[in-house]
């Protein structure tokens, strides 16, 4: 077994990711990450590799800045858990 | 004669157009079969039998108008992370459960517009994370070649609707391998094109600069039918592109003159003996053919699956954090006493185990103190790959090697998630490097287990692909 990677802080990693896991569930993904983060620093013995060899012919082209009429709202408020008056509904947030 | 569901896109299109039978008896053809078959094989999440009908219709009228694609009055089926118009996309997570999109993904628009006719829904693993079509939160696939096996991931339902002749094509969507898996596990054809060329608008993002959409077909020529209906600029995707203007005029000239480059880097590690005798038979038929066997070299190939994790992890969970209860997506019915809690409980509740695995190797990758240890040396990675591929394809025209190093695993098996991660080691090259691949069934003795040879070639280059693909289907006698 390789030396267990402290720094994976599975704990502050759900926080983050804004998820709740059983001690069970976090038991068995600290396990996962140990083993996942271990094959994923293979990475780190590529040799450095300069921009402009893998620069891709790639580019984004953006369409024109025109405004369009969108008018969905009522289409994408319908798929909403909760919608009051034109708005998205949740918790309240500030006290 | 080949029973009629048995038939391939080119078949039904001349039947179609010679008035051998109608789009709407073509249509209830294949619904009859599903309502037959998917029980056992569980491939359709969703089979949209009152819009399919309404479809068939339409292409009736356009073929009895002469009008219409190649494609009109064929019918489909959609990989379940495909937005379509008033038909549930759920992308196998239990987070979309009841997300209705109000609108099609561009290349089911696409094919609408030429009369295709869209059955319904396919299975995946959820979000398309996977490799077995086993983490979808709804139902497990089974491979039509043996049901106690995977049909492969993460577009299972597809490969396996389209290996058991329930759906002419279907289309899928390639992020490290997914159309390419499946279709090698279920002994279809394949294709991951060009980054770029297909739009993603409307496909539900997981790794938005590695996924691409392709269709899953039971042979080359099908393929290459399909991929030019769904292929081109489309404004909604700003990394959009036409791709290879021609994709036909140079299918059937064989292999003859082909360089056919083969790495031992890609021949490597565990490799299953039958995929290991399969890969090497179809590199001595296309030599057979006059294809020309060029050894090249990709010494950093072995760093592609990590570089791949990585990268698509990352994207994944800064993707994924849409999810939150609150636009669309599960919403959690406890009482929560914050917005804090509800994003939390939504989420906890929505997502399955593999995508919580990613989300949080994602964030971790990304995090301080790590980004530059990870994610940079990924990218770095990824610069190397793409390096090589492009210098090897001076030399060769196809670089040529197995799908996946395994044949279809059994459904239930334990295996640990670093070992299946490795089996995409072959398919993310052209994920990580954003060159087309294309899986084509090997030839296999009956009664064996499908097994998928991967080919590869340059950018925007999918006439080269496909003719390569053709010919090693010609080689042994397939269509």
């Amino acid at each position: 077994m390789e030396k267990l990677d402290k720094s994976i802080d599975v704990e502050k990693l759900c926080d983050l990711c804004k998820i709740e896991l059983s001690s069970e569930e976090k038991e068995e993904l600290f396990g996962d990450l140990q083993a996942i983060t271990a094959f994923a620093r293979t990475v780190a013995e590529c040799p450095e590799e300069p921009f402009e060899n893998g620069q891709s012919a790639f580019e984004s082209k953006l369409r024109e800045d025109i405004p369009e009429n969108g008018g969905k709202r009522e289409e994408y408020l319908s798929l909403a858990a909760e919608s009051d008056g034109g708005y998205f509904s949740v918790l309240r947030v500030v006290e | 004669m080949k029973e009629i569901v048995k038939r391939t896109v080119r078949e039904h299109a001349s039947a179609l157009r010679g008035g051998e039978y109608s789009a709407r008896e073509l249509c209830e053809a294949y619904l009859e079969k599903i309502e037959r078959e998917d029980a056992a094989l569980s491939a359709f999440l969703t089979v949209a039998r009152e819009k399919a009908l309404l479809f068939a219709e339409k292409a009736d009228l356009l073929l009895k108008n002469g009008e219409g694609g190649a494609l009109c009055g064929i019918p489909y089926g959609v990989k379940d992370n495909i937005c379509t118009e008033g038909i549930a996309t759920t992308a196998a997570s239990k987070m979309l459960s009841d997300f209705v999109p109000t609108f099609n993904a561009t290349a089911v628009e696409r094919l609408c517009d030429v009369g295709a006719v869209m059955l319904g829904k396919t299975n995946m693993d959820e979000f398309a994370m996977g490799s077995s079509c086993e983490s979808s939160a709804f139902k497990i696939t089974r491979n039509p070649y043996d049901l106690s096996r995977s049909p492969g991931g993460s577009s299972g339902g597809s490969a396996a609707a389209v290996g058991a002749s329930l759906a002419p094509f279907c289309l899928g969507s390639d992020t490290g391998g997914s159309v390419r898996c499946p279709s090698a596990f279920c002994s279809c054809v394949g294709l991951k094109p060009t980054y770029g060329t297909v739009s993603r608008n409307g496909l539900i993002a997981f790794s938005p600069s590695l996924e691409q959409i392709g269709p899953v077909t039971k042979n080359v020529f099908d393929n290459a039918l399909v991929y030019s209906a769904i292929m081109g600029r489309d404004n909604k995707d700003a990394t959009s592109r036409n791709g290879c203007p021609d994709l036909f005029s140079k299918m059937e000239e064989g292999a003859k003159g082909l360089r056919i480059g083969f790495s031992e880097e890609l021949f490597s590690g565990d490799l299953d003996p039958e995929v290991k005798s399969a890969t090497l038979a179809a590199l001595r038929a296309l030599e057979k053919e006059g294809a020309e066997i060029v050894p090249i070299s990709l010494p950093s190939a072995k760093y592609a699956a990590a570089a791949y994790y990585i990268i698509s992890s990352a994207e994944a969970s800064s993707c994924l954090a849409r999810y939150d209860g609150v636009r669309f997506g599960h919403r959690t019915e406890k009482k929560c006493e914050s917005i804090e809690e509800l994003f939390k409980k939504s989420r906890s509740e929505g997502f399955g185990k593999e995508v919580k695995r990613r989300i949080t190797l994602g964030t971790y990758v990304l995090s301080e103190g790590y980004f530059d240890e990870f994610y940079n040396k990924a990218l770095n990675a990824k610069r190397l790959v793409k390096g090589e591929l492009r210098k090897a394809f001076e030399a060769c025209d196809i670089i040529l090697s197995p799908v996946s190093p395994i044949l279809p695993p059994k459904i239930g098996e334990k295996r640990d998630p670093v070992s299946v991660y490795l089996e995409d080691r072959f398919c993310v090259l052209a994920n990580i490097s954003g060159i087309p691949a294309i899986s084509v069934p090997a030839k296999r003795g009956e009664g064996a287990l499908p097994v998928g040879i991967q080919l590869m070639a340059p950018e925007f280059c999918e006439d080269i692909l496909y003719r390569a693909a053709r010919a090693l289907e010609v080689s042994y006698g397939a269509y």
